[in-house]
């Protein structure tokens, strides 16, 4: 087998598109000596947001992704991990400590062979903020807000400090911040400047609420992972390396800090967050992994969740101690640090098939 | 109409047709009122009906989309065409039925089959709709396989029906 | 290039032979799309993709606001809210030929102003409408034909989902998209209108045999008022709400739902018999609009993983020239592929190509925007596959047959070329607006 179809239903110029997807296949085709080409698809229809991991196992793309919060019930450990989502700071960290656990700790992997795709790498977003269309920095002014918020925890904390918790879709959150249905969305300040959320909410408050990495950067239908020869598997898992770790330094925290430029000229003004608001986040930060437990138990029926929380936790830290020295923007040495301290680990004669 | 020409099996599924769209009927309203409430609520008092989207979305449009196909089937008022249809020769035409019949039959078969495994698999891991709620979707899986399988059973008999019909 | 897109006219020919034979058209879209995702991929892909799509399309929150706009209009016309309105028209616009279909597309064109979705627009339109006309013995193609085109203006005035979807994919200003669309709707419309009156003139039977106005009693202007009030205050309870910030669009069809039903209680017309008849006509309307949904969502799955993509870039590698020879290709494949793909699918399934090349040629992506935008509204009302045709048929039931409604919008699809000519030739007519207000 000399081609495999990469394909995502997320539009051409969004991050994971052009670094998961035109990038990685590039670096895939310079590492494999050309001996494995990926035909991209970029905003496809053969597969979609909420049924991907299912179309991964079909075979309507050989390699894509998977959003874990789009299928709580079918990905409970991916996403039971996420509670952790608010505690966390440093993407580098995080997309390489979530690529390590989901490819050593067993629960995940039955997870993801239960499902019938091979976990090929992370994605992780930045830290999303407040996007409001009136200033928002003090409990006073979150009190009665309308927010849309992106996870169990977040509406949690912000309920607790007064917000209202709203539902709209993507594409309503434009005219719903337009008209002021809404008051604030969370999302990066990159994606806020793609979909134009500027236009109508001009106000960002510079203060991480949370970030996500549960699910698939890429996963690879079995059957096909399994015709792939060794180097083959070895090229394709090498470039995942040079596209999340140019995904992360390129496309997510270079990007944000050229978005936060981009929309201060647009006219967005970034608030720093009063005390009380950020005291009020950090608290419920603090408390965080101790709530998370029961609320694992119970809403995922995953009994040891503390031992799981802690396994995670603990790679996290080792991430975090690895990359302290190394300079966000030094890709390259991300990329490696990788490919020697998760892939090469692996045995590729039998990882990936039943 | 011709619902005394009907036998019995025909007056039954009438029935049990008739009965889903009311289903259906008190869906719609069950969208109109929780949206109103929403939105009037959340105007009103910043105090939005927790989970609107979640039960709309599931609980409502399920029902809508679903369960009416069964009186589609039973009074043929799925949208088609005899534009060309109107022109065949009786052989021609009874032969159209037959093939759109089983067509029919062996699609609401298929989706009955699938989505009622669906429903198993969805009952088992206690499904919930993603989001801030993570509220239960997983009753609202067997509408599937009770509308299709009705379906199928009228699109069935509609067949027989049709093909002794054809003029 | 041939033998890549030779599976793709048999899938397509297939489709056009089941639906000539009877077979529902969401059936024949469903059953020619599993064939075919069986024949490239597998059947464990087709099966999936079953098992995937009608649910998760179905439980699409967006998707609500068309039952409620279709309870709207069920309701409205139930209760007999709107047949004032167009007894008015007839009286002031009584030397106006056509005056009953030329208030229609006024009237769609200001619903537009409210509805994000063409769909919508048609929905609430056609049980309004259509069924006035009819009554007024107008011609049906012309009556249906006026609701399934001025429905398309749902997407080119704003608000428009379509508008939303194409922002994000081409990166341009959505609020500037919004303002590039109200003159094209307004020229739109304009064009209708005249086509209108002046086929009416020309032959009086279309509309109802020429000017019959002085078979009902002229009436005061108190109750002129009273007739025309339901429509307007229906459309401003919508619109009101949107732009208040109370409701988004799509949440806006169950206050216009909600709207109808207390206008009708205020009028002393509603009943509880009436009401529930309302609300069952919407569900097995949408029901039966929904199975074709479906069918056409998984028929872009198919035409998708039968690579498609591929066909085109070579189409467009041969003709992406200039910027006048990538819109006539554009136009060609819009028109034929809108046959058969519904304006959504199709934007999603030629974007990620299109809008590049668009990008490399230096194109005004705004002016691009809105005539891709109309062509894929013109897909809406062409044949085989027309989301609006088939909104009105089972909105109207056995009063028009599906040939019917399609000759009807035969004149109306000549005009929107007409528009897309006229759009293409002075872009003026569209990036005027945007560049006055964001510079
Ligand atoms: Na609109
Ligand atoms: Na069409």
């Amino acid at each position: 087998r000399d081609t495999i179809t990469a394909a995502t239903w997320l539009p051409p110029q969004h991050q994971y598109s052009r670094y998961l997807y035109t990038y990685w296949a590039e670096a895939l085709a310079e590492r494999s000596g050309g001996t494995l080409v990926a035909e991209v698809e970029l905003g496809s229809a053969r597969v979609t947001a909420g049924g991907n991991l299912q179309e991964i196992a079909d075979g309507l793309a050989d390699v894509s992704g998977h959003f874990a919060q789009y299928t709580p019930s079918d990905l409970p450990v991916a996403n039971a991990l996420e509670e952790l989502g608010m505690t966390f700071g440093d993407p580098r960290v995080v997309i390489a400590a979530a690529t390590e656990f989901n490819m050593t700790e067993p629960m995940l992997l039955a997870e993801w062979a239960g499902h019938g795709v091979v976990y090929g790498g992370s994605y992780t977003t930045n830290q999303y903020k407040l996007i409001c269309n009136t200033p928002i920095t003090t409990l006073a002014e979150l009190n009665g807000a309308k927010l849309r918020l992106p996870g169990r925890a977040p509406a949690e904390w912000a309920n607790a400090a007064g917000a209202a918790t709203v539902s709209f879709n993507t594409n309503e959150q434009y005219g719903a911040l337009d008209k002021g249905a809404l008051t604030c969305t969370t999302t990066t300040a990159a994606d806020a400047y793609v979909r134009k959320l500027y236009e109508v909410a001009p106000h960002i408050t510079d203060m991480p609420v949370t970030m996500f990495w549960a699910g698939l950067g890429h996963g690879y239908n079995p059957a096909v992972w399994a015709e792939l020869t060794i180097d083959q598997r070895r090229a394709a898992l090498y470039a995942e390396a040079d596209a999340m770790a140019a995904l992360i330094v390129d496309g997510t925290l270079l990007e944000e800090a050229a978005a936060e430029e981009s929309l201060k000229a647009e006219g967005v003004t970034f608030h720093a967050p009063g005390e009380d608001l950020t005291a009020s986040i950090a608290a419920f930060r603090a408390k965080q992994p101790e709530n998370a437990v029961p609320i694992i138990q119970e809403t995922y029926k995953i009994a040891e969740a503390e031992a799981l929380l802690a396994r995670f936790q603990a790679t996290i830290d080792k991430w975090d101690a690895m990359l302290a020295d190394v300079p966000v923007e030094d890709k390259e040495t991300l990329a490696d640090m990788m490919r020697a301290e998760i892939y090469d680990k692996l045995d590729l004669a039998t990882y990936g098939l039943q | 109409m011709i619902l005394n020409a009907l036998s019995r099996p025909f007056v039954l599924l009438d029935r049990v047709a008739r009965l889903q769209l009311a289903i259906a009927a008190f869906a719609v309203m069950a969208i109109l009122l929780a949206i109103s409430l929403d939105v009037a609520l959340r105007t009103a008092f910043s105090a939005p009906l927790t989970g609107t989207m979640e039960v709309v979305s599931f609980y409502c449009m399920i029902p809508v989309v679903f369960l009416p196909i069964m009186i589609l089937e039973v009074r043929g008022e799925h949208i088609d065409t005899d534009l060309f249809y109107r022109f065949f020769p009786v052989a021609a035409k009874r032969l159209s039925v037959i093939v759109s019949g089983l067509l029919s039959v062996g699609i609401y078969g298929l989706l009955t089959y699938i989505t009622f495994e669906q429903a198993v698999s969805s009952t088992g891991r206690g499904e919930v709709a993603m989001g801030v709620n993570l509220m239960p979707v997983w009753p609202v899986r067997w509408i599937l396989p009770v509308a299709f399988a009705s379906s199928t059973a009228a699109a069935f008999a509609l067949t027989i029906r049709n093909t002794k019909g054809v003029k | 290039m041939l033998e890549d897109i030779t599976p793709i006219l048999v899938a397509l020919g297939a489709l056009l032979s089941l639906i000539a034979i009877r077979v529902p058209v969401g059936l024949s879209l469903i059953a020619v799309s599993f064939v075919g995702i069986t024949y490239e991929i597998s059947l464990r892909a087709a099966i999936g993709s079953l098992a995937r799509i009608p649910y998760d399309l179905a439980s699409n929150w967006s998707f609500s606001a068309i039952p409620m706009f279709l309870l709207m209009g069920y309701v409205a016309s139930e209760t007999g809210l709107t047949s004032g309105l167009f007894r008015a028209s007839r009286q002031v616009l009584a030397r106006l030929p056509g005056a009953l279909a030329c208030s229609s597309v006024l009237a769609s064109a200001l619903f537009a102003a409210a509805s994000g979705s063409s769909v919508a627009t048609a929905s609430a339109m056609s049980k309004i409408a259509i069924p006035e006309m009819l009554s007024r013995r107008y011609d049906p193609g012309l009556a249906c034909g006026t609701i399934a085109a001025s429905g398309t203006l749902g997407s080119l005035i704003p608000p428009s989902i379509v508008m939303i979807l194409y922002g994000v994919y081409s990166d341009v200003s959505i609020g500037a998209l919004f303002m590039a669309g109200i003159l094209p709707g307004i020229l739109s419309m304009a064009i209708y209108i005249a086509m209108i009156v002046t086929r009416c003139k020309l032959n009086p039977s279309l509309a109802g045999g020429g000017d019959t106005a002085e078979d009902e009693p002229t009436v005061g202007a108190g109750q002129l008022l009273m007739d025309i009030a339901p429509l307007p205050i229906l459309i401003a309870i919508v619109m009101g709400s949107i732009s208040m910030g109370w409701a988004t669009p799509t949440e806006a069809g169950a206050l216009g739902a909600l709207g109808a039903v207390l206008i009708a209680i205020a009028m002393r017309t509603f009943s509880p018999a009436s009401f529930w008849s309302a609300l069952k006509q919407s569900a097995l309307s949408f029901a039966a609009i929904f199975v074709i949904i479906i069918g056409g969502a998984l028929l872009t799955r198919y035409v998708a993983v039968a690579g498609l993509n591929k066909v085109l870039e070579q189409l467009f590698v041969e003709s992406a020239a200039g910027p006048l020879m990538l819109i006539a290709a554009v136009s060609v494949l819009y028109i034929v592929l809108g046959m058969f793909i519904d304006s959504i699918g199709l934007l999603l399934l030629t974007a990620p190509l299109v809008l590049p090349l668009a990008v490399s040629l230096e194109m005004d992506m705004i002016w691009f925007g809105i005539i891709l935008i109309k062509l894929l509204e013109i897909g809406l009302i062409t044949p085989p596959v027309g989301l609006n045709i088939f909104v009105i048929k089972s909105a109207l039931g056995d009063q028009v047959t599906l040939p019917t409604i399609f000759k009807g919008v035969t004149w109306f699809i000549s005009m929107d070329v007409l528009t897309l000519v006229l759009l293409v030739a002075f872009p003026a007519i569209t990036i005027w607006l945007p560049e006055m207000i964001y510079g």
